[in-house]
């Protein structure tokens, strides 16, 4: 599964935002994930893909796609 | 700013409160307390507080400007000697995350540097704000207490780090009654108002299972310090699934150990000047002349953003009065 799925997948079954939502929004705040639920979501992204998402990456994290870059960064 | 030049600044503002009594508001902060406090119910107000107001305010920057000024001896001679703890100490020997909720109250700095100078031999600890771009002062207190910058954290990545740090049984100082207009907040009853406060200190502590305790650092006549280690909140306490339950009561009762010890000795808590701003009656206002419901409703929009989200038109109340003229 890549690395896009896997945050699709979480953010589903934890937040109940839906894949389709998560990659229309502009944001994740956009897409219904508050700061809050952001935190719960990469640490169970964290736990699911045995990583650790660099801080400096998170702080530039706003989007979908932007969290993807820095899991894979 | 050595032992002697602080003591002589402090008893140069003794022998002068009842002239400072005459500067304007804007430079008298006690006076500016005074008028905040004309809506909270119940509260205590009157010359007596202004004065203590600004001997609190000058006697913590006096205390802190000394501190910063002391080599590495002579502030752990200084921490040793003339600071003095008082209530349950025992959740600062824990060996379970802990989360040391400091309001800005009194000589949080100087607290600040206390609590590393007792902790930091046993665990790290961490300081987590809200504001994007660590102060000058903040720099400065970090500098003298000899914590690397990267364990002062802020923003979405900090908050991360932050829990990170408390699952490695870290200590992390929090300063919960204040927050930056980006980060999530909630409703919790404050001296007979509805006040907005930031979640994340509740959040943390629920995520990782860290004790809160209530610290307040006051300063004492001569230059000395009063550390105040209130009762801890344990969030294992609170049970059940619904998470935001568990969030608005965990920062409730927090809460209400700020109201209780602010009850007892307000002239040391900075926040009374944004209270009115930052929260609203509980009770319907009693007077409703003239255009007194609109400002009510002013204030209510701007103590709670929501609304204005879930009904926009209120925006234009939220931003001057709006004289809709009846068909």
């Amino acid at each position: 599964m890549d690395t896009t799925t896997v945050i699709e997948s979480l953010a589903l079954e934890m937040l109940g935002v839906t894949p389709d939502r998560l990659r229309a929004a502009r944001t994740l705040d956009e897409a219904g994930i508050d700061s809050l639920g952001a935190i719960d979501l990469v640490f169970a992204i964290e736990s699911h893909l045995g990583v650790l998402i660099d801080a400096d990456a998170l702080g530039a994290v706003h989007s979908l796609q932007d969290l993807v870059d820095a899991i894979e960064r | 700013m050595n032992a002697f030049m602080a003591r002589l600044a402090i008893a140069a503002l003794s022998a002068t409160l009842d002239l400072a009594g005459l500067l304007p508001a804007v430079l008298h902060p006690g006076k500016r307390v005074n008028h905040a406090l004309r809506d909270v119910r119940d509260a205590s107000r009157g010359r007596w507080l202004e004065r203590r107001v600004i001997e609190s305010r000058w006697q913590s920057f006096v205390l802190q400007q000394y501190v910063l000024g002391l080599d590495e001896s002579e502030m752990r001679v200084f921490f040793e000697e003339r600071v003095r703890y008082e209530g349950s100490t025992w959740p600062l020997d824990e060996r379970r995350p802990l989360i040391l909720a400091a309001p800005h109250y009194g000589a949080s700095g100087v607290g600040f540097l206390a609590a590393v100078h007792r902790m930091h031999r046993r665990r790290p600890i961490n300081l987590f704000i809200d504001a994007g771009i660590p102060t000058r002062q903040l720099t400065a207190l970090f500098e003298v207490a000899g914590l690397d910058l990267s364990r002062l954290m802020s923003g979405f990545a900090g908050s991360v780090e932050a829990a990170r740090a408390l699952r490695r049984g870290e200590c992390l100082i929090m300063m919960p009654d204040v927050f930056s207009h980006g980060c999530q907040t909630l409703v919790v009853p404050f001296f007979g108002r509805l006040m907005r406060v930031a979640a994340a200190t509740a959040f943390l502590a629920l995520r990782t299972g860290a004790i809160v305790v209530p610290v307040f650092a006051t300063p004492g006549a001569n230059l000395t310090l009063r550390v105040l280690v209130d009762t801890p909140i344990d969030a294992r306490r609170f049970a059940g699934d619904d998470d935001q339950q568990k969030i608005f009561m965990l920062t409730q009762a927090l809460f209400a150990r700020f109201e209780s010890v602010f009850r007892f000795a307000p002239e040391h808590w900075h926040g009374w000047e944004r209270l009115p701003g930052s929260s609203t009656p509980v009770d319907p206002a009693y007077r409703l002349d003239y255009d007194e419901p609109l400002r009510v409703l002013r204030a209510k929009c701007e103590a709670l953003p929501h609304l204005v989200q879930e009904i926009p038109e209120l925006d234009l109340i939220r931003k001057e009065h709006v004289w809709i003229r009846p068909r």
